[in-house]
């Protein structure tokens, strides 16, 4: 696929890139091409049998994260997935859908949008909504998607996903052509792939019903004039009255706010503890309307906990529900052996392999220890340490794709070249030991190698790098994920045979993400040295696989201060080169990091997800989305 | 109460003296400058570290735990859902603990160094030494995956009578705490049993010719029970807190889980709020244990 997907961008970037109309053709186009050809990054569970209607399917939160937060205007403190993707995105449809069945693009029958039309180079973007309705009985139209612009534009501060100059920032203005039509005018000329999948993703198109400030005025019409959100300060109290609103999560169940939905499924309620139980919308008016009667999500302590209901195959489930067995959950790393005795019981188990890559970040700012990083031999042999092979073998179970590129060849996408497959550091002690050696550095095998020739010259340790200094480096990571205990371990075992001491500080996963953080060499805060979050980079909300929000010079995600303005430039191209060019400019991009390595790369983990025997129409998002409105059960089986 | 505020100074202290920006624990990596000052401006954590706890303590007053950074749930509603959880398994766990330990530390000190003695010690000695959660795994793997006679889980109901409704799921928790307590429970009322067998005023009292039921049951048991009041006293908080592994193994939405992932998680509201209910709880357990002391033992009077 990978090869597939290299010839389909050769045979865009052919093509002539007129202006105007013909280069909306060409975007356009080249969207219907890039989704067509998108295969699916993970499993699905088997078809056949008889489809019955109505049955109720539960399915497995993940361990201590329930649903706290049902206004998709999220902030960063309620910013989950259990939150975005388990909860809102069932009720409120966003305007696109991305990564169904598996696919790593946007699936436009899914989305209430059509695919956006680009002109004006890029400036103008033109979207035609399809019919959808709330179920207030309105209809989802371009004043809904305008309603959300202006609440985020007035609240940006209160949005998980702002990025300063991203959207809102660079949509300048937003115009309804006609109730089914909207237009946004962008403040400079966007890569069309880049403005659909990054910046498009991040609109929900909400209700008028909710462009209030208190529950005591009457729902507004969408036709009426000088709504609240018209004005900074009047988006800024609707969004006070939503957020008060959303903090009463015992009450969303009944709430006047809350159940004026687009999406297939009404919330009917949420206890304290995260059970979450909805039903079918009756005026769901999109594709694959609910064949289930009963979607239940339920809360757990522990993945231990949920892989015992998954062996004693059944589950509490609330009140009057005893017995019944998860729908669809999850097999915890440790557990992963187990396989054949899921398959015996009659699971079908599925590879979920998300959208994105894994790796751990040196400090380029640490003032002892960042003038090393800065040096390119020593971070390649350093990466020539890492036994990505080796560590899914042994610690991740054989779940885990090897990362070589900030743009992954796995999952299948259309957006990774050939060189996204190609190791260009594979694990080797004496490659390592040699690049050390040829540039001034006195290995001693078990010991602290040491700089032993100071300088910048090609044949000498580097600036900044004094003599006789060691290699001695501390290295963050989370408890509680064995995959990631076991490879550091293992790391810090083979970089002592090149004399490189690492120090493990295990710590919790927030005091991780409080103390690896981007910070001035003169900083306190600077005296982190190597940092691994225990979790992937995953593409999503942004799912176009550009690097502006992690290896660009300053970008919220860059926290371990890399910065190459020839890497920038090169991010600068991937969100600005028309729709003729992207793909040239996104492998652009991709070969030069993967070759600089601004982060040691490292694998990234799949999941093992398991299906009732006899439940049909699951498949694995790419980017973590759930679609329960596809799920029926089948009679004759198990 | 001076005891319970230091505790939550000391607490509150501890929390800010973490490394690292608790806004940016809060809100991840890619949260902005923005994020962060909104964040700390809606939490107050741009005062003063004093004014910080002391509108905490203004809060307390008004009997208000706080408002949990992550779960969008006041602690106060967090500990009404959970504490009916803890209160019936760990509660019920006690009180049978309790009903066999005490007979059984009995019946060992009146036989001492006899088969059912060492049958008993060794089995308190296994239990002890195994950690809760191995023997909550051994008895899910057995009963439950293998057999199918229990419920891996404990009920999900929300409130009392729904967990009471569904009393198999309960067994698998509570048998597991209870074999744990059992064991420490028995081994403190033998060695009581053994000293207060020694005593004078029980060889007058068997001297005296009354029968070996009512010895033990008039002089030994009670006097004997004095250590184990103790245990017991200590063990109230244990029923907020306790519980954590058995939670965390049966699916318990309990305090005691919800506690250490607040505090793995930077959650300081829940933290300190369930800090100060812990803290209660040990003074009331401890009092309790006082006044059972002056109960059990005429002797003790408190002026």
């Amino acid at each position: 696929m990978t090869l597939g997907a290299s010839a389909d961008s050769r045979s865009r970037g052919q093509r002539a890139a007129p202006r105007l109309l013909p280069a909306l053709a060409l975007a356009v186009a080249a969207a219907v091409i890039l989704a067509a050809c998108a295969s699916p990054a993970g499993g699905g569970s088997s078809s056949g049998g008889t489809p019955v209607r109505g049955g109720t399917a539960y399915f497995a939160e993940q361990p201590l994260t329930p649903p706290t937060y049902i206004f998709p205007l999220v902030s960063g403190q309620y910013f989950t997935v259990t939150n975005t993707s388990d909860l809102q995105t069932l009720l409120y449809r966003p305007l696109y859908w991305y990564g169904d069945r598996g696919k790593t693009s946007v699936d436009y029958p899914l989305s209430i949008g059509d695919s956006p039309v680009y002109s004006d180079g890029g400036r103008v973007v033109t979207i035609t909504l399809k019919h959808y309705a709330w179920s207030d009985g309105e209809t989802v139209s371009a004043r809904d998607v305008g309603f959300w612009i202006n609440l985020v534009k007035a609240n940006k501060a209160d949005w998980a996903n702002y990025v300063p100059g991203g959207f809102p920032d660079n949509v300048v203005s937003w115009t309804a052509l006609a109730p089914g039509t909207v237009q946004l005018r962008l403040n400079a000329g966007y890569n069309p792939f880049w403005f659909t999948y990054n910046e498009l993703s991040q609109i929900t198109p909400l209700p008028i019903a909710w462009d209030r400030t208190s529950l005591t005025a009457p729902a507004p019409s969408p036709t009426a004039a000088n709504l609240p959100d018209t004005t900074a300060a009047g988006a800024r109290a609707v969004y006070s009255f939503l957020n008060a609103q959303a903090r009463r999560v015992a009450g969303y169940g009944s709430s006047p706010v809350w159940s004026v939905v687009d999406g297939p499924w009404k919330l009917t309620s949420l206890t304290s503890d995260g059970t979450a139980t909805f039903a079918p919308n009756p005026s769901y008016s999109g594709p694959d309307k609910p064949r289930l009667a009963r979607f239940v999500e339920l809360p757990f302590t522990s993945a231990a906990a949920e892989f015992s209901v998954l062996r004693a195959g059944q589950s509490s489930g609330g009140p009057g529900t005893s017995g019944q067995q998860i729908s669809v959950g999850y097999v915890p790393d440790n557990d992963l052996p187990q396989q054949p005795a899921l398959r015996a019981q009659g699971y079908q188990l599925v590879k979920d392999f998300p959208f994105g890559f894994d790796y751990f970040e040196p400090n380029f700012n640490n003032p002892k220890v960042g003038p090393i990083f800065r040096q390119l031999y020593f971070r390649q042999a350093f990466q020539h340490l890492v036994d990505q092979s080796g560590w899914i073998h042994a610690y991740y179970g054989g779940l885990g794709v090897p990362t070589y590129s900030p743009v992954p060849a796995s999952p299948a996408n259309p957006f990774a070249d050939a060189r996204a497959s190609a190791d260009p550091y594979p694990f080797s002690v004496p490659a390592a030991r040699d690049l050390l050696a040829a540039h001034g550095w006195r290995i001693v095998p078990g010991g602290v190698s040491v700089c032993s020739r100071p300088g910048s010259a090609a044949n000498e340790c580097g600036a900044g790098v004094k003599a006789g200094q060691p290699l001695n480096f501390s290295l963050m990571y989370p408890s509680g994920l064995p995959y990631t205990d076991g490879s550091m371990v293992d790391l810090q075992s083979v970089a002592r045979q090149v004399g490189i001491q690492i120090s493990l500080d295990e710590v919790t996963s927030a005091t991780v993400t409080s103390t690896i953080l981007s910070c001035a060499t003169s900083s306190a805060a600077c005296s982190w040295e190597i940092g691994q979050y225990g979790s992937a980079w995953l593409f999503a909300p942004d799912h176009y696989p550009s690097g502006d929000e992690m290896f660009q010079t300053g970008a919220l995600g860059n926290v371990n201060n890399y910065s190459d303005p020839a890497i920038d430039k090169l991010i600068i191209a991937t969100t600005r080169t028309p729709a003729s060019g992207a793909q040239a400019a996104l492998d652009a991009y991709a070969d030069q990091v993967r070759l600089q390595l601004p982060d040691f790369w490292q694998p990234s983990p799949g999941t093992l997800i398991t299906v009732q025997s006899n439940l049909r129409g699951f498949t694995a998002n790419a980017y973590g989305f759930i679609s329960p409105e596809q799920w029926y059960f089948t009679s004759g089986h198990r | 109460m001076i005891v319970v505020l230091g505790v939550t100074a000391v607490t509150f202290i501890l929390e800010h003296l973490i490394p690292g920006s608790l806004a940016r624990a809060i809100l991840g990596t890619r949260a902005s400058g923005a994020e962060i000052a909104a964040f700390n401006r809606a939490n107050g954590l741009d005062h003063p570290l004093i004014e910080q706890y002391l509108a905490f303590l203004g809060r307390l007053a008004r009997g208000d735990l706080g408002y949990s950074y992550r779960l969008n749930q006041s602690v106060d509603s967090l500990v009404v859902h959970q504490l009916p959880n803890d209160v019936v398994i760990v509660g019920t766990a006690l009180v049978l603990a309790l009903a066999i330990a005490i007979p059984l530390g009995l019946a060992q000190a009146v036989h001492r160094n006899r088969a059912v003695d060492h049958a008993a010690t060794s089995a308190a000695f296994a239990l002890y030494s195994m950690p809760s959660y191995w023997l909550a795994i051994l008895l899910i793997s057995g009963l439950s995956i293998a057999v199918h006679a229990l419920p891996p889980e404990a009920p999900q109901a929300a409130a009392v009578g729904g967990l009471l409704a569904d009393p198999l799921a309960l067994v698998l928790p509570v048998l597991t705490l209870t074999l744990v307590n059992v064991a420490l429970f028995s081994r403190y009322m033998r060695s009581a049993a053994i000293a207060t067998l020694a005593e004078d005023y029980v060889r007058v009292a068997r001297a005296k010719g009354l029968p070996t039921r009512l010895v033990l049951s008039r002089h030994v048991v009670r006097n004997s029970l004095i250590s184990v009041t103790t245990l017991v006293g200590l063990s109230f908080p244990a029923v907020l807190t306790s519980g954590l592994i058995v939670e965390y193994v049966f699916n318990i939405q309990g305090v005691g889980l919800t506690y250490y992932t607040a505090a793995v998680n930077a959650d300081y509201p829940v933290e300190l709020g369930i800090t100060v209910l812990v803290g209660t709880v040990t003074v009331l357990g401890n009092l309790l244990a006082d006044i059972a002391y002056a109960v059990l033992d005429p002797r003790v009077r408190y002026d």
